[in-house]
């Protein structure tokens, strides 16, 4: 009697997982938790323009930073032991500190620049970001991957998109780089399919932060609660949103992108909006009050 | 004269009586304390999605189990605007039984059912507010909050719900 208990328990479980399978339980990106040093990196050109399309031969800049899961806070830089850039069958390009250096911001202050090779292979760039960090005589380390689309992927092409250009003056602003953080924020931009009054770019869904007036700027963002390592997803978030300045507010939402989910909303750029740098005002409120935010520039051009 | 000042003694010491007595008698009538229930619950099956013109007529139906409530049913009903993506606005009414009693509930507004580029599938967030209960939640009153996704392609659903009740 126990045996067909027990077997009838497991066809049971066996059920119930073939019927909730397909329901699609959502995979957050990048992974459930990040337990360790959390690190957002972006590609860019030289002048903070962000992109995914670079021809050989060209430089691109990698600019990231990170967290510390202990303190909460953005990563000391005393406390970096490595922090490079990892490209398939490319030397490590090593990261620095300092928000000056070309293509570095405020919020992204940790730089390196590769310079694509005349004859490296044409197609998308799997990079790795690796960090390690020493901090009271433990070590952390922690690992960035770009966020699942193709054309928003690092991507070496003989002939790229024309770029809009220049990237924002002031460069992203960041996560508050002097207090405690409630959790660690990724956020990028990409060029919308959906433009209004003005011509689509040949390649839609490609990193951005240049846009004229009409178009659409996509919002993505992940991140992670820094009380329990926790991604972000309708599980701990009450709501998200992005603030442009002077405009309403437009919601984020969690939702599938391919096989992984993480946080997206579009914005076209009205006619009448101010040019030059602007900022998007990006706020994830917690189930259970509290509240992380992220600065992020786009520049506005005629 | 005499028997009137024994009446008038008597009725007094009868009020100071009944005065001193009524505080007594007042705390048992207090109101009880709302009881609070931490409401989870798990439900899967499936959903239908008809869009017409831009209409969506939404009809769900699973099982699973919820707190107090045990095993059973969650049914529910509803319409969204298509025309708004990737997130369509919906709203509905629907119930949720089991052995322990039923929870009738009421989508608030702000629901809303957001779809991947291919429309195939949908995260799911709804804040349900409880019209009606019966059983074990009996008279219980709250908001429970549902996120869930949905496969368009083959019409599977699960939800999550969690919410503090009170009785």
């Amino acid at each position: 009697m126990k045996t067909i208990l027990t077997l009838g328990a497991v066809l049971a479980a066996v059920a119930t997982a073939t019927m909730t399978a397909s329901a699609a339980t959502p995979v957050p990106f990048p992974s459930p938790t990040v337990k360790q040093v959390f690190v957002a990196a972006q590609t860019v050109t030289t002048d903070g323009a962000l992109s995914s399309w670079f021809t050989p031969g060209s430089p691109v800049v990698f600019r990231a930073y990170a967290v510390d899961p202990k303190t909460h806070q953005v990563i000391n830089p005393k406390l970096v032991r490595y922090f490079y850039v990892s490209i398939p069958g490319q030397p490590n390009v090593k990261l620095t500190y300092g928000a000056k250096a070309p293509g570095a911001s405020t919020g992204l202050p940790w730089t390196g620049t590769w310079n694509v090779p005349s004859g490296y292979a044409l197609g998308s760039v799997p990079f790795r970001v690796l960090i390690q960090v020493r901090e009271n005589g433990k070590q952390l380390k922690g690992e960035f991957d770009q966020m699942p689309s193709a054309t928003a992927a690092l991507t070496i092409s003989a002939t790229t998109p024309s770029l809009l250009t220049p990237g924002p003056t002031s460069g992203d602003v960041g996560a508050p780089a002097d207090q405690a953080l409630n959790a660690s924020l990724y956020v990028d931009t990409v060029n919308g399919s959906g433009p209004v009054g003005i011509a689509k770019r040949p390649v839609g869904c490609s990193l951005t932060n240049v846009y004229k007036r009409g178009e659409q700027v996509v919002v993505r963002a992940w991140g992670a609660d820094l009380s329990n390592s926790a991604v972000l997803s309708n599980d701990n978030v009450d709501s998200a949103h992005f603030t442009p300045t002077g405009a309403s507010d437009v919601a984020l939402n969690y939702g599938a992108h391919g096989p992984l989910y993480f946080w997206a909303n579009a914005w076209v750029i009205p006619q009448s909006y101010p040019l030059g740098t602007t900022t998007l005002h990006v706020v994830f409120n917690l189930l259970g009050g509290k509240t992380a935010s992220y600065d992020y520039s786009i520049n506005v051009i005629p | 004269m005499r028997k009137l000042t024994s009446l008038t003694l008597v009725l007094v010491v009868a009020m100071l009586a009944t005065a001193v007595a009524a505080p007594a008698g007042a705390a048992k009538k207090k109101p009880k304390k709302p009881a609070k229930i931490a409401f989870t619950g798990s439900y899967s099956g499936q959903a239908s999605t008809l869009v017409s013109g831009g209409t969506v007529t939404i009809s769900a139906k699973g099982t699973g189990s919820g707190t107090l409530v045990g095993s059973g049913a969650i049914n529910a009903s509803g319409t969204g605007d298509s025309t708004q993506q990737p997130c369509v606005p919906f709203g509905g009414t629907g119930t949720i039984t089991g052995g322990g009693g039923t929870i009738a509930f009421k989508a608030n507004p702000g629901a809303t059912g957001c779809g991947d580029e291919g429309g195939h599938n949908f995260t799911v967030k709804v804040y349900l507010a409880v019209t009606k209960a019966t059983g074990k939640l009996a008279r219980a009153k709250g908001t429970l909050r549902a996120i869930g996704t949905y496969n368009r392609d083959d019409g599977s659903f699960q939800v999550k719900l969690t919410g503090l009740l009170t009785k």
